[in-house]
């Protein structure tokens, strides 16, 4: 990896008695759609504050852009944007307003912030609703407010804090693509999420989180190669005897089958082929059945692997 | 940086209808309804000429005494009498109608005669028969002393023409000594005390600890300070703004008489919002106490010293100043109030002066105090 643009060594943030974060580390090169993946409360929000310099850390080092960040890293924060998990606008300001704003505190020149704001508006599909007021707005409209009012300073590195959180499938569509865009145009991306489809759809690379610790870091390929389950066939069936469930499991790369509610589940551990090998098997026993799915691990599944419980609970 | 926040600031408040509603209608209301209250009270106490018949007596004698009644009844701001002459019968009919307070009789002297169904008028009856006991008293001494020394009749009636006065009343001020005009007073010391609630939504709009806007404020490349100068500013003159009208409104719509000294009256109303926009800035900085109790505190406070100063009870300030006179002089509604008082009532600009320099003093310690409790650049948690 050539110099990362955020380092993270060894962090530790405590709040009294619990530890939100536990000598993590973290490093996310440029160009990056880095996903943050976890449970609420696993510190992906923490983690981001104490990178912005926000909270205070009993332990570690945090470099962006290879300097190390304080408060008072002024260069460094003007080339930095943020989208909060919660919406941070003024109700009095119109849109146009809340975004000229907020980039007006990055962007000194007049001429040149309005261009950055209207690209902005038109960036995240404002443009009719530029007067509106943020209590006219839907929810999912506020949350592209407070992602323009994020990103018109066109910066280099963005952290997005769970921008999705109750917002509908058509404006979570459009955001998702206008993170991509982004992307696209050099902006390094840190976004946090316990969606995992998201975090899936977008990221180049994930850290999995939990109770303060980075579990796994990787690629998405990567990481659900780290895990033993490769592959989950379900097919439906009326009935299943015990031997033809033991001639399953004697199957290569098939590690466990269970039935229930006229539902076989086959968990493959790897190697190629193995649908159509459970396929056969079936057939060769006379047993009839119907639909049949064959579905690759989800991140879901990894984290259940690594934590023994689901990203959700 | 700065411009660009004091310039967003100011649309803000302007716009926020709630904030105007406080800082600006309900001064007015409250302003609107003193002045109401005040009218009725002060026309009870205006003097009307009081509605008598005459009924002279059929002799030259008469001449003398229709003459003060002529003297009494002349048209004017001094006028002591609505009388008219008629005869005892169409004066009788006018006092059983109600229509006038009493008849004067002239004979050997003069009498009086009043309805005792008329309770409504007791004062103006009291009034006349103090007038009628003065006339015969008065007309007594001057037959005896044209009767015993008529040479020196005339040095008599000079005399007894001669109003002596002997005390004298001096005025110190230029302006309006009613007590009344303390309650405006208070009023605008009230408005000002107000603006701290401006003040405080400054320092929690700036705490990344407090609201997500803070937060965003926080990572932005705009140093805090330059931040918190642009919003104390803004929220400073929009405040003074909406002082300068409540003010100009009771000055010029009501009519209230607030002296000459109008110049170092808008100076203290400066002051009074410094005072208020700081304290409360203050308030909103102390801990991570949320934005409802901040709110109570801070109106907890406000009204305490309002009501301390006199808003409520007139003469409050003066049992404070009898009683616990060191709470005066720092009491910020106490200290705008009596800049504005001893303008009216002091020639000397001693007082006020001293005033200002404290609520400049009292000023400086809340703005201080504020920015050091915002000072901290990180947060333990959010």
């Amino acid at each position: 990896m050539s110099t990362p643009i955020i380092k993270v060594e060894n962090l530790v943030k405590r709040y009294r008695e619990l530890v939100a974060l536990d000598h993590f580390n973290l490093e996310i090169a440029e160009g990056e759609i880095f996903g943050l993946l976890g449970p609420n409360g696993s510190g992906k929000t923490t983690t981001i504050n104490c990178i912005l310099s926000l909270l205070s850390y009993d332990k570690g080092t945090i470099h962006v852009f290879g300097k190390e960040m304080h408060p008072d890293s002024y260069d460094l924060k003007r080339r930095i944007g943020v989208v909060m998990q919660n919406v941070a606008v003024f109700e009095e300001l119109t849109v146009y307003e809340n975004i000229d704003y907020f980039c007006g505190l990055y962007i000194r020149d007049k001429t040149l912030r309005r261009q950055y704001v209207e690209e902005a508006i038109d960036f995240v599909g404002l443009h009719e609703f530029r007067k509106f007021y943020p209590k006219k707005l839907s929810g999912g409209l506020l949350r592209r407010l407070n992602i323009a009012c994020g990103i018109a300073h066109k910066p280099k590195l963005l952290f997005l804090d769970e921008p999705t959180v109750a917002v509908d499938p058509q404006s979570r569509n459009k955001i998702l693509e206008g993170i991509q865009e982004l992307n696209k145009q050099g902006v390094t991306i840190v976004y946090t999420s316990h969606y995992m489809e998201e975090v899936e759809q977008i990221c180049t690379r994930i850290a999995i989180m939990d109770k303060g610790k980075n579990l796994a870091i990787g690629t998405k390929e990567e990481l659900k190669r780290m895990i033993k389950k490769s592959e989950i066939i379900s097919i439906e069936i009326l009935d299943i005897s015990e031997e033809a469930i033991a001639a399953l499991k004697n199957l290569p790369h098939i590690y466990e089958v269970t039935f229930e509610n006229r539902q076989l589940q086959v968990l493959c551990s790897g190697g190629r082929h193995n649908l159509l090998r459970v396929l056969n098997c079936l057939q060769s026993m006379d047993l009839s059945f119907g639909r049949v799915y064959s579905e690759l691990p989800s991140l879901n599944d990894v984290f259940l692997e690594i934590t023994g419980k689901e990203l959700r609970d | 940086m700065f411009i660009h926040t004091f310039q967003y600031t100011l649309k803000q408040l302007f716009r926020q209808k709630g904030a105007l509603f406080w800082n600006l209608l309900f001064p007015i209301a409250l302003g609107t309804m003193f002045y109401m209250a005040f009218s009725g009270l002060s026309s009870g106490e205006t003097f009307h000429a009081i509605p008598v018949a005459v009924v002279l007596a059929e002799d030259d004698s008469a001449t003398m005494f229709r003459e003060v009644i002529d003297s009494l009844n002349e048209p004017g701001d001094d006028r002591f009498l609505d009388a008219v002459y008629t005869t005892e019968e169409e004066a009788l009919s006018l006092l059983e109608a109600k229509q006038i307070t009493g008849i004067l009789y002239e004979g050997s002297s003069v009498s009086l005669a009043v309805s005792a169904e008329m309770s409504s008028a007791t004062l103006e009856q009291s009034i006349l028969s103090c007038f009628v006991e003065e006339y015969n008293m008065q007309y007594g001494a001057i037959k005896k002393i044209a009767a015993s020394h008529p040479e020196n009749l005339g040095a008599a009636a000079e005399a007894l023409a001669k109003n002596t006065a002997y005390n004298t009343e001096t005025t110190y001020c230029d302006g309006d000594m009613d007590e009344q005009i303390t309650y405006f007073f208070n009023l605008i010391a009230m408005s000002c005390l107000f603006a701290s609630t401006g003040g405080m939504q400054i320092a929690i709009k700036n705490q990344a600890n407090l609201s997500p806007l803070g937060a965003r404020r926080c990572i932005s490349p705009v140093p805090k300070e330059i931040s918190l100068c642009a919003l104390l500013c803004a929220t400073f003159l929009y405040q003074y703004l909406c002082i300068l009208a409540g003010l100009f409104y009771m000055r010029f719509g009501l009519g209230v008489n607030f002296g000459s000294s109008m110049g170092y009256i808008l100076l203290t109303a400066l002051l009074g919002c410094l005072t208020g926009v700081s304290f409360g800035f203050c308030i909103g900085s102390i801990g991570r106490l949320n934005e409802g109790m901040k709110f109570g505190i801070q109106m907890a406070v406000t009204m305490i010293c309002c009501f301390l100063s006199g808003l409520m009870v007139g003469n409050m300030r003066i049992l404070i100043e009898q009683y616990c006179p060191w709470f005066n002089r720092i009491n910020p509604a106490a200290l705008i109030s009596d800049s504005f008082y001893s303008l009216t009532v002091y020639q000397s600009h001693s007082r006020y002066f001293q005033n200002s320099i404290t609520l400049v003093l009292i000023s400086a310690a809340f703005c201080l105090c504020g920015f050091l409790l915002t000072r901290r650049k990180k947060y333990a948690a959010l």
